[in-house]
């Protein structure tokens, strides 16, 4: 492809109005065309700005306490290692799967931008070398899975959980978990008898996929629970369940 | 940014006080419902918080990277959901303006200039801008969804851009 043949659609593409097959061609004549390359840089600053055309709405209050609350989630949970695993159901293979799909998620969000994709691709780095670390926990002897299992025909997630007593932490891994209310969250349960614990909250990623791990040290160290629950619960979480649960698992003695 | 890539929530909070409204009042506007709109909105400043080097300043305004990203993520779910409800128009929802004042001005300001540049438009060009922007439909759906020729979509496309690019950019 030439400029000439560059000019007539990198407008469709700033746009996001060009097919996938066509955008290949136009790809490789923009990585060796700097004019080509400012053009859909002023290409795509006109369409951002057409976002502008819209009437300006107030979002509501929750709305801001709901993204800082899940910032601070991530904040907290994020430095600190061997807290977080991926692993899926099966163990390795569907951790594979799981990160292949947030890979494809990152990328398909960044598909326009050449600088974002090398960015994407630093970070998806440093991803998979954290991860490969954090993989060596599933040499952990005690590690231990517990499958979990929808409520309903209409909730198609796939969840489990893994624990390490020694360790006193445990997570949440599965796949096609659907976002939550507005307003509310996803709440994890022990259950011993009549004795019902909170464990956390957390919410699926991208594509449903969830990974969350729980810091379980304040549990006594000889307890354990029989079932773990996941309930829909109010933003925050509750002290005692509110709804019923909708995905369950038992804990064999 | 830099105190964002710091980890400072007060930093975020001071980018969503700035530009929440606006990512949000697009998402509405192209997704229609408002639950999904605030989930759009939660995955985009989210997605700032995790990856602050995604923005590269030298490209451009981050109000602008972020209209972009709002936009890619509300079409790529509406493309999901399927291609009949596209052509649906989304409703228009509950127009209360933000409080702010000065950020009223201000976007009153930025919108003015859009839609003065969209009004130079002709009727048909507009359209085809609305189609593609607003519904995230391709060239070719386009042209099956107005019965136009191929090459006619696209040259609506590309002559409405240029005036636009005139009208909106400050270019040499």
């Amino acid at each position: 492809m030439d400029c000439s043949g560059a000019r007539d659609v990198l407008d469709l593409l700033a746009l996001g109005a060009l097919d996938p097959e066509e955008a290949v061609p136009l790809e490789e004549h923009l990585a060796s065309c700097a004019d080509c390359s400012r053009y859909l840089a002023g290409s795509r600053e006109v369409a951002a700005r057409l976002g502008l055309a819209v009437p300006v709405l107030e979002p509501p209050p929750r709305l801001r306490r709901r993204v800082m609350a899940a910032a601070e989630r991530r904040h907290e949970a994020r430095p600190v290692p061997g807290r977080l695993a991926w692993a899926g159901l099966g163990g390795l293979t569907a951790a594979a799967v799981a990160l292949s799909a947030f890979f494809f998620v990152e990328w398909r969000m960044a598909r326009d931008d050449r600088d974002q994709l090398a960015a994407e691709l630093s970070h998806a780095q440093s991803v998979v070398r954290e991860h490969q670390e954090l993989m060596q926990l599933f040499t952990i002897p005690d590690l231990a899975r517990i499958p979990m299992f929808s409520q309903s025909p209409e909730l198609t997630a796939n969840l489990s959980y893994y624990w390490s007593t020694q360790k006193r932490w445990g997570f949440i891994v599965g796949t096609a978990l659907p976002p939550p209310p507005a307003g509310s969250t996803y709440q994890l349960w022990f259950v011993s008898g009549d004795d019902v614990r909170g464990v956390g909250t957390f919410r699926p990623g991208e594509e449903g996929i969830v990974y969350h791990a729980f810091d379980l040290s304040l549990f006594p160290a000889g307890w354990r629970p029989s079932a773990i629950m996941v309930t829909v619960e109010p933003e925050g979480g509750s002290p005692r369940p509110t709804g019923r649960p909708i995905i369950v698992g038992t804990i064999a003695r | 940014m830099a105190a964002v890539a710091q980890r400072d929530p007060r930093a975020l909070e001071a980018v969503y006080d700035r530009y929440g409204s606006v990512v949000y009042s697009l998402a509405r506007r192209l997704l229609g419902d408002p639950h999904r709109a605030e989930d759009v909105v939660q995955d985009i400043f989210l997605r700032l918080w995790d990856r602050p080097q995604l923005y590269v300043a030298s490209r451009g305004q981050l109000l602008t990277w972020l209209l972009t990203l709002t936009r890619n993520r509300a079409i790529d779910q509406l493309r999901a959901q399927g291609r009949r409800q596209r052509f649906l128009r989304a409703p228009a929802g509950a127009q209360v303006e933000t409080q702010d004042p000065v950020e009223q001005a201000q976007w009153a300001l930025e919108r003015h200039q859009v839609l003065a540049a969209l009004t130079h438009l002709p009727p048909e060009q507009r359209e085809a801008i609305e189609l593609a922007y607003f519904r995230g439909l391709t060239h070719r759906e386009i042209a099956e969804a107005t019965g136009l020729p191929l090459g006619t979509v696209k040259t609506r496309i590309r002559l409405a851009m240029q005036k636009l690019r005139a009208m909106l950019l400050e270019e040499d």
